[in-house]
């Protein structure tokens, strides 16, 4: 599904990424851990296709389409989906406003009928239920006012909503209590399916207790310094990432 | 002495056969109050930029004399805000026959000043000799019509009333100086909708002037929307006391005019009392739009509340000046004000002085100010989850605006106003 | 709360109203009264100066003929007779020692009753690198004193009166004098262009970090007269240097006139910051006396990455009038402003900055706090530009104003002009006062009702005190006390 090869992304004038290799097929989900400033989260920008990450060489292929190509937008409705690490506070739109009129964007973009406003509703609310959101929360601004886990946890209910192909998931752990943690887990695991795919950005080995992941790859220095199965996330837990680099 | 700006000359050599013709020539009141006015405007002239009030809007354009433009004069448009009380200014005079005031409640009237002039009624007036704004004096020597409208105690309109100032031509020496004048009873309640409008090409000097006086208790929604010609030149001074328990709701939409001021005075008077000014000003290619409010508190105990916003596009220049000013004595007073302008070209530019001038300790008064261009953050937050560009950027500016559309009580007013910001952005 | 504790042991060791309101007697050597051309060339002559600094500032004398007085600002005074001022006045020295053991002890008395700042003692008893702050002492028009002047010179930082600078590096002030306030500029600017007598000189060479704090301390000693000194600070590329700049004056009960310049060039990747603990006689409670404090400072990021901060502490002066500027000229360059200006009594401040934004990814932020006690009248004024070619620039402003008794008046007169679209500007202004909860709240954990002001007021200022150097944060925050006095009650 995603095919990354000798990836080399620049943030000003800064080398992040020298040279990511890393091909995710349909089904699996692969974690990527590694220390702060490894350039983690600057993969997952440049997977989604922000401004300001340059990619200097190298390709990504996903669904054997250039994606670097594309706009955010565009691949966000070819099906990729990133879970922000810092979620954006947007003052003035309500949170029901964004989510159908995104929804409604990507339904118009695969050539569905966009559904109203009442049929909207009633899917939002089955979510929302499932991940222990307050309904109150769709009617306030974005982000606004949101704790970090209520940010979080709105990451995870449009996701669920939009259901992507490919899920992005930046340090989704990060400001989560247990409870929290564990139901933003079923969230990603409900929608685990032979057809999807995820790539989990974490600093902690705790989120893949929750989301077991098929592949683990160390990140560091912009590099992928080692892969390997679930067992790898459980030796860097207890070694530490510095014994890694050390090796 | 210094010469005067050419239209200030040819308004002084105009005075003498015009006032011959201007409402209320029999009387000898009317007429010495419009020379007093004639000899302020003299001493004073138009301000230039080195007046510390007109720093940021240059009316040389207005001042070196009005171009007259070619264009063919239109009809009256319809109304697109509805309400059984309409009360019609065409071309700066009062027009009966497009009005249709309807049946107005008891206590509340609704006439027009040149005829209040015309009978002699200068009493409206008595605040006026002192003034010492350049165009509130050339007002009074040439004021020619508007609206008064008084309510008796008690009285409550449930509806709204809508004034419209509609030009239908412009020459070269057209101006206008409207002359309105409200007068609330204790508790009354009034909601008002003010229009300008002209059809772009037309070149001509609005210049209304509003005196507005409520009593303790009363309630007014002023509202206003000017959609000027792109041609013309558009001052308005409004002037407000609100005595304890009154509340003065003021909000101006503006997206016309090639130059525009609207400044707004509020003298607060009274314990529990509140003044609370907000607008939004839409702008592109070189109009140029100047918000100055004057937010006076004059004793203990009442509030103010004010926000702004503004939207520019291509050349267009906004200025937004506010002041507030808390007396000695005037303690437990509340002051906010917010503005705020997005930049959608690089060519737009905005100038702003939040001023706040704070003479007792016992007060909250606060002011924001921000300006620049839509957050990169939340256009890509939304790009990110399939909305395309444009969308979003409309999303954001939709949102924008949002905020300050929520300030308009008035239902209606709100649903005209937001009709209106949404047609201007489709052009974006 | 340390340091609150420390601030209270602070302010009750001070017993005078004010600490620095004694005057030497020192026989000085003094220009004929009032101003005219030939004061100007009498000051000039003085300084045995060459004749294109007499040129410039007999320009800068005419100049100054042609202008008016400003009058824009939110301040109120008799108007001032330039006629009525001393311009040049030296302390009487035989010939120019060449250690401090040279110098008249009269004035080395002075220096011990300054206090804090000066460190003479140890400079004395050759306790060299106990105290690393470089001092160049400005008395009344002339430099006196530098100290650390070896040491500065092996890494190649320049550090001297301005007046001897003309002399041994004509270069630099000729290049330099006037490139960025230029004697046009204003009424004041104008008139110091053409009777400065003295100040000091820094330059900081390519690469330089300048191994100590540099400090000059500034003191108006005899009646009647003018201070009108210099500061010209140039920062090479990839340089660094800590400025701080310490003002005293003697009680008087006539008012005296301070109108400094200084000017600050800061190149690539450099960086200057100066710090200023305003303490000038601000008069008595009645409002006699007291300082007429008319300066301009100015910074210019010349090259990209420059930087530039401005710290200051104004607690003095019978009117303070000045606004220290960042002209961001070169791309991604920094200006700061951190101010705190405490006004009581008749004080009156108007003061804030100007950031003029034209280099891309310039960034500015501004914190002012200003404080209004007694009958005093603060204003904060301040200008934030963004030029049409400062794409990406950003500005953020915050200015807090905090009003002790129903007397005084607090004012905000924030200018911002954005014409980059690009480009954000935020302005934030609150006011408050000390509520009797805090004071009570304070008193009932066994704080004097002045102790409890001066911590509370400590705590509003904490951001801008907090950017202070050490030795002068804890001057500035005793002033902070002292300036309060009989504020409350």
């Amino acid at each position: 599904m995603l095919e990354i090869k000798d990836l080399h992304a620049t943030v000003g004038d800064k080398e992040i990424l020298k040279g990511i290799n890393l091909t995710i097929k349909a089904g699996e989900i692969h974690a990527v851990m590694g220390p702060n400033g490894a350039g983690k989260s600057t993969l997952s920008y440049v997977l989604a296709g922000r401004e300001g990450y340059e990619v200097t060489s190298g390709d990504v292929l996903y669904k054997g389409e250039n994606l670097l190509d594309l706009s955010p937008d565009e691949r966000a409705c070819r099906g990729i989906f990133l879970a922000f690490q810092y979620p954006v506070e947007i003052p003035g739109v309500a949170s029901a406003t964004f989510l159908k009129t995104a929804y409604n964007a990507q339904r118009k973009f695969r050539g569905e009928s966009e559904v109203d406003a009442m049929e909207f509703l009633k899917l939002v609310r089955e979510k929302t239920k499932e991940l222990d959101i307050k309904d109150d929360m769709l009617k306030r601004a974005v982000n606004v006012g949101f704790s970090g886990g209520e940010k979080k946890r709105n990451e995870v209910l449009q996701m669920s909503l939009l259901e992507p192909d490919l899920m992005l998931l930046d340090e989704t752990d990060s400001g989560l209590d247990i409870d929290a943690l564990k139901i933003a887990a079923d969230g990603v695991n409900r929608l685990r399916s032979p057809e999807r795919a995820g790539l989990i950005i974490t600093h902690y080995q705790r989120l893949l207790d929750y989301i077991v992941p098929d592949f683990v790859h160390v990140l560091a220095d912009g590099k992928i310094v080692k892969s390997g199965d679930k067992s790898l996330a459980l030796e860097l837990e207890e070694k530490g990432y510095a014994a890694l680099s050390a090796a | 002495m210094k010469n005067l700006t050419p239209l200030a000359q040819t308004y002084l050599d105009r005075f003498d056969a015009a006032r011959r013709s201007l409402p209320g020539h029999a009387s000898p009141a009317v007429t010495a109050l419009r020379e007093s006015g004639l000899a302020r405007f003299k001493a004073l002239d138009f301000p230039g930029r080195k007046v510390e009030e007109w720093r940021f809007t240059n009316l040389s354009p207005l001042t070196k004399g009005i171009e007259a433009m070619e264009a063919p004069a239109t009809s009256l448009p319809v109304a697109e805000f509805k309400t059984p009380h309409v009360m019609t200014f065409i071309n700066g005079r009062f027009s009966h026959a497009n009005s249709a005031l309807g049946e107005l409640p008891k206590g509340l009237t609704l006439t027009s000043f040149a005829s209040e002039l015309d009978a002699g009624n200068s009493t409206l007036l008595e605040s006026d000799a002192e003034d010492s704004r350049a165009v509130v004096a050339l007002n009074t020597a040439f004021m020619e019509d508007g609206f008064v409208l008084t309510a008796a105690e008690n009285t409550t309109l449930d509806t709204s009333i809508l004034i419209r100032f509609v030009s239908l031509d412009g020459t070269a020496d057209n101006a206008r100086h409207m002359r309105n004048i409200i007068r609330l009873g204790k508790n009354a309640t009034v909601t008002l909708l003010e229009e300008h409008a002209g059809a772009d090409g037309h070149a001509y000097f609005a210049n209304p002037v509003t005196d507005i006086a409520l009593e303790e208790g009363a309630r007014l929604n002023h509202y206003k929307f000017q959609a000027e010609s792109n041609t013309a030149f558009h001052l308005a001074t409004t002037d407000c006391e609100v005595p304890a328990g009154a509340h003065y709701e003021n909000f101006s939409l503006s997206t016309g005019a090639r130059l525009s001021r609207n400044e707004i005075t509020t003298r607060i008077t009274g314990d529990k009392a509140l003044s609370s000014l907000n607008g939004a000003y839409l702008i592109r290619g070189h109009q140029h739009c100047d918000t100055t409010t004057i937010t006076r508190h004059l004793v203990p105990e009442n509030e103010s509340k004010q926000v702004y916003k503004g939207i520019l596009d291509d050349d267009a220049q906004g200025v937004f000046q506010g002041k507030i000013q808390i007396v000695p004595d005037a303690q437990k007073v509340s002051g906010d004000q917010l503005s705020r302008a997005l930049l959608l070209s690089d060519r737009a530019s905005v100038a702003v002085k939040p001023e706040l001038e704070i003479h007792a300790d016992d007060v909250k008064c606060s002011h924001g100010a921000s300006s620049g261009e839509l957050d990169e953050d939340a256009l890509f937050y939304l790009q990110s989850r399939g909305i395309d560009g444009k969308t979003a950027r409309k999303m954001l500016i939709d949102a924008f605006l949002a905020d300050v559309l929520d300030e308009i009580t008035d239902e209606a007013v709100r649903s005209f106003f937001a009709a209106i910001t949404a047609r201007w952005m489709e052009e974006v | 709360m340390a340091i609150a504790r420390e601030t209270v042991e602070q302010v009750n060791s001070v017993s005078d109203k004010y600490k620095y309101g004694f005057f030497s007697d020192i026989e000085s050597d003094t220009a004929p009264i009032g101003l005219s051309e030939d004061i100007v060339r009498f000051i000039s002559a003085k300084k045995e100066e060459p004749s294109w600094l007499l040129e410039w500032r007999l320009k800068a004398y005419r100049h100054w003929l042609t202008m008016i007085e400003p009058e824009w600002a939110n301040v109120h005074y008799p108007k001032i007779d330039f006629q009525d001022i001393y311009y040049y006045s030296a302390p009487k020295q035989k010939d120019k020692p060449k250690s401090l053991d040279e110098v008249d002890p009269e004035l080395l008395e002075v220096y011990k009753k300054l206090g804090i700042p000066l460190k003479e003692q140890e400079v004395l008893a050759g306790v060299e690198g106990a105290h690393n702050v470089a001092v160049d002492a400005v008395f009344d028009s002339v430099s006196v004193a530098t100290t650390f002047r070896e040491r500065l010179e092996k890494e190649g930082v320049i550090f001297c009166p301005i007046s001897e600078a003309v002399r041994d590096h004509p270069e630099l002030v000729q290049k330099f004098m006037g490139s960025v306030v230029p004697y046009t500029d204003n009424y004041y600017a104008a008139l110091n262009s053409a009777v400065f007598t003295d100040g000091s000189f820094c330059y900081i060479p390519k690469g330089v970090r300048c191994p100590m704090e540099l400090s000059t301390y500034f003191r108006i000693n005899a009646a009647q007269t003018g201070q009108f000194e210099r500061t010209l600070i140039i920062a090479e590329e990839e340089s660094y240097v800590s400025y701080l700049e310490g003002c005293t004056a003697p009680m008087r009960d006539e008012n005296q006139l301070h109108a400094a310049v200084v000017e600050l060039i800061i190149m690539k990747d450099a960086e200057i910051k100066y710090s200023t603990v305003q303490n000038w006689y601000p008069g008595d409670e009645n409002g006699v006396g007291g300082i007429y404090n008319f300066v301009t400072k100015r910074a210019a990021c010349r090259g990209d990455n420059a930087k530039v901060s401005w710290t200051q502490v104004e607690t003095g002066s019978a009117i303070t009038w000045k606004y220290p500027s960042c002209i961001l000229q070169g791309d991604n360059s920094v200006g700061e402003f951190y101010s705190i200006a405490i006004a009581n009594n008749m004080q009156q401040a108007d003061t804030g900055t100007k950031m003029i934004h034209l280099g891309k990814n310039t960034s500015s932020t501004i914190i002012s706090k200003g404080i209004s006690a007694g009958k005093a009248q603060n204003t904060y004024r301040g200008l934030v530009r963004m030029g049409r070619k400062a794409a990406n620039a950003r500005n953020h402003t915050v200015c807090d104003s905090l009003l002790i008794g129903d007397k005084c008046g607090a004012h905000t007169v924030p200018y911002i002009e954005n014409q980059s679209r690009t480009a954000t500007v935020e302005h934030e202004a609150t006011t408050s006062k000390v509520s009797e909860e805090q004071l009570f709240y304070c008193q009932q954990r066994g704080l004097s009702e002045e102790e409890s002001m001066a911590l509370i007021v400590n705590g509003f200022c904490k951001e801008v005190l907090q950017k202070l150097p050490m030795e002068f944060a804890v001057e500035a925050q005793k002033l902070v006390g002292i300036s309060l006095e009989g504020s409350v009650g």
